[in-house]
């Protein structure tokens, strides 16, 4: 069964006057287990896809199930919370909490799950490990590398168990290194824990690397191929 | 988590919540103080009315009170007293017989209420010997002569019995009030006069000085040099039962000075015992029973037994006999709180503007925060709490600072005789202030502070509910 199935996606963005038809009738299963890299140029509806599927914006027309469930038909709250349980999110700005330190970024996320202390607290410093950034437990995100905070990211996007993983242009600020050492290691969690991943990216060393391409051009899918 | 966040958030741009919260520190010690001066000056003056005048419930003839006749006195009234005395919530009870007459020196003459009490201190609800002027006023019971009496400053003023003198001493008293140099100049060619009469004194006052400075500072300067002896004599006039006048010479033992001008004037205490022989009323007569009960706040209650038990007669609580006490002991919560809501209220613009700030600031990160999971209700929460700590934060700051304020001026007292002596004690206020606070003051600062921080808190919270997680996101801030 597809973890997530889009139907005849539309999205019309009203910029002022002129409408925006940002998305036009794209239909995309993806599979438990994937690791999915939606590509294309500037403008092309990347963003507007992954925030679709991940219930940050609404379609104007379309449906968009996950695990069973349309999430299009969901209220606004029921929505926020279908994210918490459901959804990772790994955003292309890190998007830290820049008051807390690493593991109460991990942590935060299973305080809003309502997970217990010792439970947050063991999880948090597992996938803390699990990046590689067990010693930096306590470090602030402003003490922390670009590379490093989008590896809390990813760890804070696990932290809540999700059915998958959406990934915004992880790699766009990071360096050549910090780059493979984040793709090396939502490769890894893929392949060991068969987490989906789906990020957009027009960077060639994240394409490289994603199992399946899904190439979009003017809110079209123009080509959808498995490499791997 | 949430408040530990909300914390620490305040904490993102130190300089502007610090600014904040020394705004509202600055404004709320202040509140604290003002309203601890009021505090303390009506605390002050509540406390003279009950042990100088009325004490907590008043029974009187019903007549009596309209046309104030020695005639109509309270029938059994010793045995009324005792009856009461009795009572448990009694702590302490007296008879007194009060004839209005004149009273008259070598030199004025004026009318004067002549209140009867038996000499005792103890038990005693009138505590006027608190007030005694000097050291050397005795009161009632330290004499053994029947016709003695006590006056107030005020009445030895007006009666023309107050000796005028500018010493050095006078000067430097003076000039440690920061008087102005000039005039302490112009009062040093009064130096070493002596003048017999109010009248005179305040003539030769009116010589040296401008008129504005006269205006301002006479009765300051005659308080500072005037001097009194006792022992004099002055003759009081009443009419006794029969209506015939009577007129007998009392020798004054003491002044008293409760800094209620209208008090002052007015009132002079004698034995009631010779009081009774004096207007031929037979002994253990009395025309008003004062009552001080166990506990202010019961006093209305108290009130209804008594009236329950004496039907006839009419009682009255001090609260009927000055309504400016009831406005002050059970309103003045409602004036502090229209006070400090004032205050309050110019402060929320602040912050306002600063969550405002926050929160635009933050447009990114609130995307994310929604984006990850964190619903409306803990967004609201955490924005609510944020303003909520930062108001309380300044608020406990400030009362804090306030308490200590009024705490040492509390002891030390505020001098306000400079300004306005005059004006103050005619109104029955002294002019030296002790600040005061109270327990319900700080509680219900604390409560407006709070709620201050919540309504603050409401717009640019709603503010950031309103955003959407995926435009929210796209903000480049």
């Amino acid at each position: 069964m597809a973890v997530i199935e889009v139907k005849n996606l539309h999205k019309i963005y009203c910029a002022g006057e002129v409408e925006v038809h940002a998305i036009r009738g794209i239909d995309l299963k993806i599979e438990q287990g994937e690791f999915t890299a939606i590509v294309g140029p500037s403008g092309s509806g990347k963003t507007t896809l992954l925030n679709l599927i991940g219930g940050l914006d609404e379609p104007t027309e379309g449906i968009i199930i996950i695990d069973g469930t349309d999430i299009t038909k969901l209220k606004d709250n029921q929505l926020i919370d279908f994210r918490l349980w459901n959804i990772g999110f790994v955003f292309q700005a890190y998007n830290l909490i820049p008051v807390l330190t690493a593991k109460e970024n991990i942590e935060f996320i299973m305080h809003l799950q309502g997970k217990s202390k010792e439970e947050r607290n063991r999880r948090a410093m597992e996938l803390l490990k699990e990046v590689g950034l067990a010693d930096r437990a306590n470090s602030r995100p402003s003490q922390l590398s670009g590379g490093q905070q989008q590896r809390v990211a990813v760890a804070r996007a696990l932290a809540s168990k999700p059915k998958f993983v959406l990934a915004d242009e992880p790699t766009a600020n990071l360096d050549s290194v910090a780059t493979k050492n984040l793709l090396d290691l939502m490769e890894k969690l893929n392949h060991e824990e068969n987490m989906t991943f789906i990020f957009s990216t027009h960077d060639s060393r994240v394409i490289e690397k994603a199992h399946r391409i899904v190439r979009i051009e003017d809110g079209r899918i123009v080509k959808d191929e498995k490499v791997k | 988590m949430i408040l530990s966040i909300a914390w620490k958030n305040i904490w993102r741009n130190k300089i502007r919540s610090l600014i904040l919260i020394g705004t509202i520190a600055f404004a709320l010690a202040g509140a604290i103080f003002i309203l601890g001066i009021m505090e303390g000056w009506m605390k002050e003056r509540n406390i003279k009315i009950i042990e100088t005048e009325l004490t907590h419930i008043q029974i009187h003839n019903p007549d009596f009170v309209n046309n104030f006749n020695i005639k109509d006195t309270i029938t059994n009234g010793s045995q009324i007293l005792s009856q009461i005395k009795k009572l448990d919530f009694i702590v302490a009870t007296e008879g007194r017989l009060k004839a209005m007459g004149m009273v008259a020196s070598s030199y004025s003459s004026q009318g004067a209420i002549v209140v009867g009490i038996d000499p005792a201190r103890d038990a005693e609800a009138t505590k006027v010997y608190k007030y005694l002027a000097d050291s050397n006023s005795k009161w009632l019971d330290q004499v053994k002569r029947q016709n003695v009496v006590i006056i107030g400053l005020k009445m030895a003023k007006d009666l023309q019995m107050v000796n005028y003198i500018i010493t050095e001493t006078t000067l430097l008293k003076l000039r440690n009030l920061r008087l102005p140099k000039s005039l302490i100049t112009k009062l040093d060619t009064l130096k070493g006069k002596k003048f017999h009469t109010t009248t005179k004194f305040y003539n030769a006052l009116e010589q040296v000085l401008t008129e504005k400075e006269f205006d301002q500072y006479a009765d300051l300067i005659a308080n500072s040099c005037h001097s009194y002896k006792l022992g004099r004599k002055i003759i009081i006039r009443m009419q006794d039962i029969n209506g015939n006048v009577v007129e007998e010479a009392f020798r004054i033992i003491g002044v008293y000075d409760t800094d209620n001008d209208m008090f002052d004037g007015m009132y002079l205490f004698v034995k009631k015992s010779y009081l009774e022989k004096l207007l031929d009323v037979p002994p253990g007569t009395v025309n008003e029973i004062a009552i001080i009960t166990d506990n202010q706040k019961e006093i209305e209650h108290y009130k209804a037994i008594l009236k329950q038990k004496y039907p006839d007669l009419l009682i009255e609580s001090i609260f009927d006999m000055d309504p400016t006490m009831r406005v002050m002991t059970s309103l003045i919560w409602i004036y502090y709180a229209i006070f400090e809501a004032f205050i309050l209220f110019a402060l929320s613009f602040g912050i306002v503007n600063t969550m405002l700030m926050a929160v635009m600031e933050r447009t990114k990160e609130l995307g994310m925060l929604m984006a990850i999971g964190m619903n409306r209700r803990r967004i609201f929460s955490m924005i609510m709490n944020e303003s909520i700590l930062l108001t309380l934060t300044g608020g406990i700051i400030g009362i804090i600072i306030g308490y200590f304020l009024v705490l040492y001026t509390g002891h030390t007292g505020i001098n306000l005789s400079k300004y306005a002596q005059q004006g103050m004690e005619a109104l029955g206020y002294s002019a030296i202030i002790y600040p005061q606070t109270s327990p319900m003051l700080i509680f219900e600062t604390t409560i407006l502070v709070i709620i201050t921080g919540m309504l603050a808190a409401i717009y640019p919270a709603l503010k950031a509910l309103k955003l959407k997680p995926a435009q929210a996101l796209r903000t480049d801030v």
